[in-house]
């Protein structure tokens, strides 16, 4: 009977093991080509997907061993057939579970149903991340942007990564991650925005700058906004965590340059339904270090401190204000998720608006009130002064 | 209460700790320009009799602490209430210490750090220490005496290659009246807050002790300190001294022999957060200890961690930011403080000699 | 009571978070180490350019080497080109190995205060970076040219260069917070040395120093007038220096090269009737490095008349380039108001402070050389030719 049993004991964890640690889906690290990051093309007179993938593989140089990077290119019918092609080229099936970025050119956002069925399926599949990076590139061809020749970084598609990881320091552009993206689109009150990519050239040498983004209507592309607009846009929406505010003072007819380091934002946000027009209430704190006075008037001193307070204030206010009203006229998008307030704040009038919410969102009216708080100016209590 | 005794060295400690404390990240008196160093070795002198009343004070009523003095001098209503205002005295110089601390470590170190999480790390370290006694607080203290001693030497030895003589001369240059005032200053802060801790030395061994305390204390104290800031001014020059929020922070980066000691400003750091911790402590013990005899309380122990987390958040509210930190302490605590470090010991001491000289009269009197 | 040791690792574990800076916690991998910038400025984007050079480390068979990597970004100011480079290079920067920040001449001479305040008002950043003026049309260029090898990292090349000052003495080295601490002072007037490209092989050479007033660049000295500069301020610890004296005294030297061991100067003031009046006493001593000539040095008359010519050279220089910060540049780096102030400090508040400029054009310079000969190297008779 106990032989019975011991023997019974092993057969159980043997079955244990071959099943529940994946025997039966096993695969060997060398057939597979592990994707670091994809560009997507569309091109429209072909009606084709271009996929280029960059690849890991790793390679020995004596005891070391690095992780280097390759490209495939792939063409298609669909997205799912690009990539399909590439295990003919490459002789390996694609393994998506380190996939961090996917760059989609402007052809292919600005087509809908091609975007919709790459966003579904990456949102679909279960290899790839939901936390996988969607960005959209501003040059012809995004497949050069994952070639750059950076030495410092082996992977462009990792470095990328972290200049979106990143964000806060700069505040330049938004990281979306894939199912944010998915979110914003089905959710009515809001539309998404994804961050904007582009390849510079400096010395003969080619790489990747990542600033400002692209606003989406109905899924589709509609237009861009420069760095400092997407760092306004996070204002608004509170969630703006670093940065910097430049600031131009003109003093005794000097032009002084003052860099403002972000530290800390709240937005609230407060619709009101007023005589038949919808007035949101934006209310803005910022909590600011002088990081730099590119002069000698001391803007710390109280006296000059309070006008570059108040000459920040009015300036944010300004920006804000020509942000929300140049995205109503032009692209007639809420980015900012106004509408998604008004749901969660005002239900009642959410009801009435929502069916025609895209034209209500352009008649709507704002109230911004911007407060700069100074916090402190690092370790030196003065500008730099010429005394003798 | 328990009758805890401490011992001579650690109460030097505890003075020699206190002085250093916040003098060691903030600026002294910068009104004297490149004459600083002169104003605080004046300010020494000036402490010198100050000093002298506070250890009176102290062993004409040996084993009692200043809260006790003062309501067997002045009676139970204005004594109490005397002691209410010291008492408040002591917390808000915890307060500023605590806030000066807090906007050190996070403009220096950690800026993206909210300031409240290094004070209350502070301040709970505090609470727990003072809640141990004053014996544990000493010979803390003791320790983090001669672990930071060799400090300013090393400082000073280092720097050596850095300093420029004409930094400070032509002595006297901006003249005696800026290095009297320089001296007020330089007394307000670091010297004169040293009265917090006649609120505590109930604890003394014996009734010449305090003497020998407070003016060890001071010379231990004083004398590095005026070194350290001589050092300061002989490598920064007046200018960027006082264009630093930190100047001894400023100064310790410049430290460097040869391509591997770096960074030592690490040192000058540790220095400064245990000379701190030792300081919001005392001030802690002190109001904690003034609140519990205003109520007549048994302990003073129950009434430390609501004082410590009142400390903590008034340190937090009270500045918007570093400007307005400076500004109070520079225009505005000299005087009020002064009320606390000279004027009202004076009047103490006068009214307590006068008591006693009384006494031994009707002592006389009533033997005959 | 075991309340009190959980307590205790509670309150233990909690200080390991917090109190080890765990909110701001950074890993090495997230940053790139900055090893020496470079700022340019752009007039018609109204930018500036900021170059940063970084270690890559690459691993080759069985080393490591370190070789630099530049990255360029622009901004609005310097903090805002420094944050938007993790635009192009993903991470944040890293300044605590820095070593030397590179400033255009075109900068200098606008204004360079808006480039500094940001070295010395950061925490992040190290104000003992050495500053460098770039002689060619950008600061960018000497960061990306090539850099001699063993040191792959241009940055670290400069900083050697810059340590080895005694040596040669023509440049002087100068870190940021000295220069801000001249630029604040009433007394001195901030000086910094100079770098440009080598025409034939792209490599960086240090020379020169620039002559600031205010904190605009108005002039340079080059190498041997840096010489004179030190001489004259007490900081010349080495170098060789060139005489030209085959017209002088009907001596049949042609060339001298004097390798300088040791130099004290002591500067004095006197005043003459409302005039200043500065007595330089230079006492400098050195080797004869090379010479042509029919000279025998070992002979102590010839000695001394070799001496006497080398210390009239040696007053020459000094009294030229005096006159020439006088009259040329009106600029005092010689720290001349530092020794009014010094000596006779009243009479600096009252009057002098503000009237420094026609003061400084008509003082009077008295210089007295005394130079020793302490060997002649290896021989110490000249190599005779005999046809």
């Amino acid at each position: 009977m106990k032989k019975l049993k011991v023997f019974l004991l092993v057969l159980l964890l043997t079955l244990n093991l071959l099943i529940s640690s994946s025997c039966w889906n096993y695969k060997e690290i060398e057939d597979i080509a592990i994707v670091a990051g994809i560009a997507v093309d569309y091109e429209e007179d072909t009606d084709s997907i271009i996929v280029t993938s960059e690849i890991l593989y790793p390679s020995a140089s004596g005891a070391e061993i690095k992780v280097l990077s390759r490209m495939i290119t792939d063409k298609g019918e669909n997205f799912f057939d690009a990539i399909r092609n590439t295990v003919s080229k490459s002789g390996m099936k694609l393994f998506w579970g380190h996939a961090k970025v996917i760059i989609l050119s402007e052809s292919l956002v600005k087509n809908k149903d091609e975007l919709i069925t790459i966003v579904d399926w990456f949102n679909r599949d279960p290899e790839p991340r939901h936390d996988i990076f969607l960005m959209i590139s501003q040059d012809k061809s995004p497949s050069e942007i994952l070639t750059s020749d950076i030495e410092a970084e082996n992977i462009t598609s990792f470095y990328i990564e972290d200049a979106l990881l990143n964000e806060s320091s700069v505040s330049k552009y938004r990281a979306i991650t894939l199912w944010e993206f998915v979110t914003d689109l089905a959710e009515p009150g809001i539309s998404p925005t994804l961050p904007t990519i582009k390849t510079i050239e400096e010395s003969n040498r080619l790489s990747d700058e990542i600033s400002g983004c692209g606003i989406f209507k109905d899924g589709v592309l509609v237009g861009y906004l420069n760095g400092i607009e997407a760092r306004n846009h996070l204002m608004i929406i509170n969630k703006l965590k670093g940065g910097l505010i430049t600031e131009r003072e003109i003093i005794n007819n000097e032009p002084i340059m003052i860099s403002l380091e972000i530290f800390d934002n709240k937005t609230k946000i407060t619709p009101k339904y007023v005589d038949d027009k919808i007035v949101m209430s934006i209310d803005v704190s910022i909590t600011v270090n002088i990081a730099e006075i590119g002069g000698e008037i001391n803007f710390i001193d109280e006296k000059y401190r309070n006008i570059l307070i108040k000459n920040t204030e009015k300036e944010i206010k300004n920006q804000l204000n020509g942000l929300i009203t140049k995205v109503q006229q032009q692209y007639k998008s809420d980015i900012f998720g106004f509408g998604k307030l008004i749901s969660e704040k005002k239900p009642k009038l959410w009801n009435q608006l929502k069916d025609n919410w895209p034209e209500n969102f352009q008649d709507l009216n704002t109230e911004i009130n911007v407060q700069v708080k100074v916090r402190g100016s690092a370790i030196r209590s003065k500008p730099i002064t010429v005394g003798g | 209460m328990n009758k805890e005794i401490i011992s001579n060295k650690s109460a030097i400690s505890l003075i020699v700790l206190f002085i250093f404390g916040s003098s060691l990240i903030l600026p002294t008196a910068t009104d004297a320009g490149s004459d600083l160093w002169i104003s605080i070795l004046l300010a020494i002198v000036f402490t010198i009799p100050i000093f002298l009343i506070y250890s009176r004070i102290l062993s004409l009523y040996p084993n009692k602490d200043l809260f006790d003095i003062l309501i067997i001098v002045f009676g139970k209503w204005i004594g109490k209430f005397l002691c209410l205002l010291f008492s408040w005295f002591a917390f808000h110089l915890g307060v500023l210490v605590l806030r000066n601390f807090g906007s050190f470590i996070i403009t220096v170190s950690f800026p993206e750090t909210p300031m409240i999480v290094p004070m209350i790390f502070l301040g709970l370290l505090g609470v727990w220490v003072v809640k141990e006694g004053i014996e544990v607080l000493g010979r803390w203290s003791w320790i983090f005496f001669i672990f930071n001693a060799p400090a300013p030497t090393l400082v000073t030895l280092l720097l050596i290659p850095k300093m420029d003589f004409n930094n400070i001369l032509p002595l006297f240059y901006n003249g005696s009246k800026a290095i009297l005032k320089g001296t007020f200053s330089a007394f307000s802060f670091p010297f004169g807050e040293v009265v917090i801790l006649t609120m505590i030395f109930f604890c003394l061994s014996n009734r010449k002790s305090s003497y020998k305390v407070f003016l060890s204390g001071l010379f231990i104290g004083g004398i590095p300190l005026a070194g350290i800031s001589l050092v300061e001014i002989l490598v920064l020059g007046p200018d960027l001294y006082k264009a630093s929020y930190f100047p001894n922070h400023s100064v310790a980066t410049k430290i460097g022999l040869g391509d591997f000691l770096q960074r030592l400003e690490i040192l000058v750091l540790i220095a400064a957060v245990t000379g701190g911790f030792v300081k919001i402590s005392v001030c802690l013990m002190a109001c904690s200890n003034g609140i519990a005899k205003v109520f007549n309380l048994k302990d003073y122990r129950s009434v430390i961690f609501p004082m410590g987390l009142l400390m903590i958040n008034f340190s937090y509210l009270i500045y918007d930011n570093v400007m307005e930190q400076i500004a109070w302490a520079d225009e505005i605590w000299p005087y009020y403080a002064f009320l606390f470090q000279a004027i009202l010991p004076i009047i103490v001491f006068i009214i307590a000699e006068i008591r006693k000289s009384s006494k031994i009269k009707s002592g006389r009197n009533s033997d005959e | 009571m075991k309340y009190k040791v959980t307590f205790l690792i509670l309150i233990i574990s909690f200080s390991f978070n917090f109190l080890t800076g765990c909110w701001n916690y950074r890993e090495i991998n997230d940053f790139r180490i900055v090893t020496g910038v470079a700022i340019d400025y752009d007039k018609t984007n109204k930018e500036y350019i900021l170059t940063v050079e970084v270690i890559k480390t690459i691993a080759d068979e069985n080393e490591e080497k370190m070789t630099g990597e530049t990255f360029v970004s622009n901004g609005a100011t310097i903090f805002d080109a420094i944050r938007n480079t993790i635009t192009e290079s993903g991470k944040r920067l890293y300044w605590s190995n820095a070593t030397v920040v590179i400033v255009s001449e075109e900068i200098a001479k606008r204004g360079i205060v808006p480039v500094l305040d940001m070295i010395s008002r950061d925490p992040e950043m190290r104000s003992e970076l050495l500053l460098l003026i770039s002689k060619e049309d950008t600061a960018r260029e000497i960061l990306t040219s090539k850099s001699i090898a063993p040191q792959r990292v241009v940055s670290y090349s400069l900083e050697t260069t810059l340590e080895n000052e005694e040596s040669s003495s023509n440049f002087h080295r100068v870190a940021a917070w000295m220069f801000i601490k001249d630029l604040y002072s009433e007394v001195n007037s901030p000086t910094c040395p100079g770098v440009k490209l080598g025409i034939y092989d792209e490599t960086q050479t240090i020379e020169g120093t620039t002559v600031f007033k205010g904190d605009k660049l108005v002039g340079w000295l080059d190498k041997n007038e840096t010489k004179y500069f030190l001489w004259i301020t007490n900081k010349l610890k080495g170098g060789v220096y060139n005489l030209d004296i085959s017209h002088k005294e009907n001596l049949n030297i042609k060339e001298l090269n004097l390798e300088i061991f040791h130099n004290k100067t002591k500067q004095k003031l006197k005043l003459k009737d409302e005039n200043i009046v500065i007595y330089l006493d230079i006492n400098t001593s050195g080797n004869i490095g090379e010479f042509s000539g029919n000279i025998d040095i070992s002979d102590p008359d010839e000695k001394s008349k070799i001496e006497n010519i080398i210390e009239k050279q040696i007053q020459r220089d000094i009294e030229l380039l005096i006159k020439k910060l006088q009259l040329g540049y009106q600029s005092d780096i010689l720290g001349f108001r530092s020794i009014v102030k010094k000596e006779i400090p009243d009479m600096w508040k009252s009057e002098i402070k503000e009237n420094w400029e026609k003061y400084y054009s008509e003082l009077e310079v008295n210089v007295t050389v005394d130079f020793k000969i302490r060997g002649s190297s290896n021989s110490s008779k000249p190599i005779i030719i005999r046809d």
